[in-house]
């Protein structure tokens, strides 16, 4: 059961996080349309719906811009340490809020999937998962079923991964912040370019095949006899199910310690 | 019943804001809470609102501790320097978010306010004046239903018409709704009439924790030629002196003994509540 102050946290995150996704999505269809007809010479004519109706992958895209909201709690935080909402309260909304967001962004996805005429009525193109495992069952309706419940769990997982890394990054000042951002760059560049001349030796070179077949084995794969199409998704499952618990009960411990910052 | 502050400790990279604080807040009454800058004071209040964390201790209200509890954060309001509230937002907006987050809020009486002060409530808060701003947060806090309303720094930015209308406001507010007040300022004698008890923090402790009243029939000021003073004071609490040409003045807080004979030259007058924060303070600060 939820107390009314939860409630009415919930809903405040969830009606907020639409307005943003609202403006968002207004920037894109703008920006759209603003490009093509720019660069063909100021010509409305030459602007494809049919294009941009096929290309467009609407439940990927909110998944991105949902997790990119989620990434910045603080401001929220402040706004409701203020108005005496206890850090368990705020983690328990946002966590309810977002992912209701990100469900519903996910059903509104494949719903335009279903009724764009450009992409045959379907939402497998935009499907990484009914690409891979969605021949893994002899019947298509339950590929579909699963297909659509891995995209919910996925993308639940990524927001409640994004809510988890703001969280970390919010306890950090500015200025840390800049400091984080700039150290976690460096060290990018030196392992990419520590990694391109250790594969030459033989040692790392096993290390990268162990790599290889951990990531084969958290994807499903079973072998080079086995059909893309019809990969078994029981790990990525299991996968995203460890991912999103350990997820959330991090991103729980983290907000626990959240407080003003003096910045 | 009410706000238990129980042996609150914090430190800031190393160096001690607050060593073991401990008070109590009634209900029903105005507290003052003095300090010198860096005292501690801000940082207690912003525990006491779970803003930031102790390193010991725990702030109880009605005998549950308020950590973490929805319910007693309910009951408090911090109305702090900093702003907390979203710059892009309308004043009509968070007045909108403080009913939604608190469960009510008095839009009559927050207008009524908003009026007298000459608060536009169309305006976005980011871009109201530092006085403004202040303005706009003792609305909230004079309107919220919260019973133990915290101000700290309240008529930062405030002009003399401002502040006098706050106080009017305050009081009248006090008189209707018998919330508790707890008042953080450097402006004591404004608010010596209006307080009822007071905490003094100097580094970190509570010196001072009393009835104002009571406070002040101990806070003396005994002036007159330098060796009678002396002499008249021999073995009372001296917290300052203070002299002008021959007349020399010793301020003294505690009682005064009755089998004294004070001498002609000598007289007794009362010490006000600033003048005894001023020398309380400056005599702890001596002693570090």
């Amino acid at each position: 059961m939820m107390t009314a102050k939860e409630v009415s946290v919930t809903n405040y995150f969830f009606k907020n996080t639409l307005k943003k996704l609202g403006y968002i999505l207004i920037w894109i269809i703008f920006s759209s349309l603003f490009f093509p007809w720019v660069f063909s010479g100021f010509n409305f004519s030459s602007i494809s719906l049919r294009s941009i109706l096929t290309d467009t992958t609407l439940g990927p895209v909110l998944s991105i811009l949902i997790s990119g909201i989620a990434l910045f709690p603080y401001n929220d935080f402040k706004l409701l340490i203020q108005s005496g909402i206890s850090r368990k309260t705020f983690w328990k909304a946002r966590i309810l809020s977002f992912l209701a967001v990100s469900i519903l962004g996910q059903l509104i996805g494949i719903v335009v999937g279903l009724l764009n005429p450009y992409t045959n009525h379907s939402w497998y193109g935009s499907s990484l998962y009914m690409q891979v495992y969605g021949k893994y069952f002899g019947s298509t309706a339950m590929n579909s079923f699963m297909g659509l419940c891995f995209i919910l769990l996925s993308t639940s997982v990524v927001t409640v991964g994004a809510i988890m890394v703001g969280s970390i990054f919010s306890l950090f000042t500015k200025k840390a912040r800049v400091y984080i951002f700039i150290g976690l760059f460096v060290m990018a560049v030196v392992f990419i370019n520590w990694i391109s001349a250790a594969v030459q030796n033989d040692y790392m070179l096993n290390i990268i095949k162990h790599t290889d077949s951990f990531l084969h084995f958290i994807v499903g794969y079973s072998g080079t006899n086995a059909r893309v199409g019809a990969w078994n998704p029981t790990m990525p499952f299991i996968v995203a199910v460890l991912t999103g618990v350990v997820c959330l009960f991090g991103s729980y411990k983290i907000m626990e310690l959240f407080k003003i910052k003096n910045e | 019943m009410g706000i238990e502050v129980k042996n609150i400790q914090k430190k800031f990279n190393k160096k001690k804001i607050l060593s073991d604080v401990s008070l109590e807040l009634e209900p029903g009454k105005i507290y003052g809470l003095l300090g010198r800058n860096g005292a501690g004071k801000s940082t207690l209040l912003s525990i006491i609102a779970n803003r930031i964390f102790s390193d010991s201790g725990d702030v109880v209200l009605d005998g549950e501790s308020v950590f973490e509890r929805d319910e007693a954060l309910g009951q408090i309001y911090l109305m702090s320097e900093r702003n907390l509230y979203p710059e892009g937002a309308k004043i009509e907006k968070i007045f909108k978010l403080t009913e939604l987050f608190y469960g009510s809020f008095d839009y009559e009486y927050a207008n009524e306010l908003a009026d007298k002060f000459g608060l536009d409530v169309k305006q976005k808060f980011g871009k109201l004046s530092t006085g403004y701003r202040s303005i706009f947060k003792l609305i909230i806090a004079l309107t919220v239903p919260a019973r133990y309303v915290f101000l700290d720094e309240p008529i930062l930015g405030l002009d003399a018409n401002h502040r006098e209308l706050f106080y009017r406001e305050l009081l009248d507010n006090y008189v209707k709704t018998q919330k508790t007040f707890v008042i953080s300022t450097h402006l004591i004698e404004e608010i010596t009439n209006i307080l009822e008890h007071v905490f003094i923090l100097c580094h970190g402790e509570v010196v001072i924790d009393g009835n104002v009243e009571d406070i002040m029939k101990k806070a003396y000021l005994i002036a007159g030629p330098q060796k009678d003073v002396a002499d008249y004071c021999r073995g009372l609490n001296i917290i300052g002196k203070e002299s002008l040409g021959s007349i020399h003045g010793n301020y003294i807080y505690g009682d005064l003994d009755d089998n004294r004979i004070l001498p002609d030259t000598v007289s007794v007058e009362r010490m006000d509540l600033q003048k005894l924060f001023v020398n309380l303070t400056n005599m702890e600060e001596a002693k570090k």
